[in-house]
């Protein structure tokens, strides 16, 4: 029973980070539709994009389950 | 007339209108993020010194695995509660046309304003900065008031520059959007 327990909870945990990671993406782009986040023009493009903020919850999402897999890899 | 932004190019965005052309916008100071994300850093500190308390010190290995699944699951409450903020900072723009002021302030569900207010009915444009902090880092709040309404918009960037562009937007003396004659 105990050996099933890990790989269980670590999919169980990966799983719901990756929804969240979704959704809140999935709410953030419903929710930032119509405002000028791109600029209006070239020039006034700002530092963070959309392109950039997509990436940086990529990496997000991709730190987070590397550390879990790494706690129950290591630690458990 | 509200120009339906899902068939308008870019330079359109939510409760603009035909006649509105955008100068500029932008939000909140970064600086508005510093303390979540200090925090964050902090928790994340204290929380891997309890990880290597509870390795290191804990001999019984049902609750060594209670206190690293506890301390993972705080740790990811942390991140998701950051990121949501981090999303929100960029749901927080200040649009500034040849018309109107808009302040837009959402948040994933329950917040959803959108403040606007008429160049041309402004009496007064304050604007302050307080503070080593503000003065160093060129922040502070535009306090823009008509006749019945007051909006503050905090931690506005570069507050000098967007000052004086407002004060030169509304030194042009635009008129009112025309209202359409009911048919």
């Amino acid at each position: 029973m105990e050996d099933c327990t890990m790989p269980l909870l670590s999919i169980a945990i990966c799983g719901f980070i990756l929804a969240f990671e979704i959704a809140a993406w999935l709410l953030f782009r419903r929710k930032v539709a119509g405002l000028t986040i791109d600029g209006p023009d070239s020039s006034s493009i700002p530092f963070f994009t959309l392109q950039r903020l997509r990436v940086i919850g990529i990496v997000h999402t991709v730190t987070m389950l590397a550390i879990v897999i790494a706690i129950f890899s290591l630690l458990w | 007339m509200v120009v339906d932004t899902r068939r308008s190019g870019p330079t359109a965005f939510q409760g603009m209108s035909r006649a509105e052309h955008i100068e500029f916008y932008f939000r909140q100071h970064w600086i508005r993020l510093l303390w979540p994300f200090s925090r964050l850093c902090l928790a994340c500190t204290v929380i891997a010194g309890g990880a290597w308390f509870v390795t290191a010190g804990i001999p019984d290995a049902s609750m060594r695995r209670l206190g690293i699944l506890a301390l993972l699951l705080i740790f990811l409450a942390l991140q998701a509660s950051f990121l949501v903020r981090f999303y929100r900072h960029f749901l927080y723009v200040i649009i500034v046309t040849d018309r109107k002021i808009h302040r837009i302030k959402k948040t994933f569900l329950a917040i959803d304003d959108h403040q606007s207010i008429d160049l041309w009915s402004l009496q007064d444009i304050n604007k302050s900065q307080r503070g080593i902090i503000q003065n160093l880092f060129g922040f502070g709040t535009l306090t823009l008031e008509a006749q019945e309404s007051i909006l503050k918009i905090h931690f506005v960037p570069k507050i000098t520059k967007h000052y004086e562009s407002i004060l030169r937007l509304q030194g042009r003396g635009q008129r009112p959007i025309p209202q359409q004659a009911p048919a």
